[in-house]
């Protein structure tokens, strides 16, 4: 494979692919060191990719599996209400983003790892739950149970956050 | 749009790709193993010890084959020579004899006449 033919295909999924490894893993340094493994593995692999829509699958999956291997390394789940308050009050938003964005990536990492996962690839990657499955080789119930969970937990801790962007929004 | 939708179109518009950091391709492309890595002298070394010896014998084998080959050319050449020689001098002695009968033919019929 030439490096240039590469260099494109890193151009025009790194944002997919840092974006997959930062809002499971939560910081930058992490994000960026699992994204560019997730690229050097796909340059091992790329004989083994048969299409554009093989290759954007296949760096999803990986990248979220790698990701969440990451995350194993260092757990941190958060449970109760006051645990989430807390949280919340002491990580600080990411300088330099949006503030809706922060806000839900701040919510998003207060999410147990695998729903966290099922919410980045529906709302993030436009994924339909048959697609999520087949990506993180999940039975579909789950992913719709986790997708349901998910969605509960978050609209239950974005009561004081988000509401003000639907209202200005 | 109720509270779900709500929810879901904030999720959509928070979580837009974010940029890499800078300089995160180039990062990248600097750990990118080199499509026909050099080998160290060490492994030029022991690439090329085991592969000397058989070019060695190899070539000993084509010089020692070539010239076996080269001097059984020559025998047969020098043989064909010989026996042309040989056809040569055997149809000159024949033609010699005839002459020589004929000469003796003709002197032995004059004399008896």
């Amino acid at each position: 494979m030439i490096t240039g033919e590469f260099r494109e295909i890193v151009e025009a999924h790194q944002s997919r692919v840092y974006s997959i490894a930062y809002r499971v893993l939560g910081d930058r340094g992490t994000a960026e060191e699992v994204a560019q493994d997730v690229f050097l593995e796909l340059y091992r692999a790329l004989n083994t990719i048969a299409s554009d829509e093989h290759l954007t699958a296949w760096l999803r999956r990986v990248a979220v599996h790698r990701a969440t291997d990451a995350l194993r390394r260092r757990p941190r789940t958060l449970h109760g209400a006051a645990e989430f308050e807390d949280w919340m009050a002491e990580t600080p938003a990411e300088a330099g983003s949006l503030p809706l964005a922060s806000e839900v990536e701040r919510l998003l990492l207060a999410l147990p790892p695998a729903q966290r996962a099922v919410v980045l690839l529906r709302y993030q990657e436009d994924l339909l739950p048959g697609e999520i499955a087949e990506t993180l080789e999940m039975p579909l119930a789950t992913v719709k149970s986790h997708l349901q969970r998910a969605l509960r937990l978050l609209r239950a801790r974005a009561e004081g956050t988000l509401k003000e962007y639907t209202r200005h929004g | 749009m109720d509270e779900h939708e709500d929810l879901e179109h904030l999720l959509r518009q928070g979580l837009r790709p974010r940029q890499t950091p800078a300089g995160f391709s180039a990062r990248l492309m600097a750990r990118i193993p080199d499509p026909a890595p050099v080998p160290s002298f060490r492994e030029k070394r022991l690439f090329w010890m085991p592969a000397m010896r058989w070019a060695t014998a190899a070539m000993l084998l084509g010089v020692a084959g070539g010239s076996y080959w080269q001097h059984q050319q020559q025998e047969r050449i020098a043989g064909e020579r010989a026996r042309g020689q040989l056809i040569l001098a055997l149809r000159m002695s024949a033609a010699t004899l005839n002459d020589v009968q004929h000469k003796v033919l003709r002197s032995t019929k004059g004399d008896a006449e």
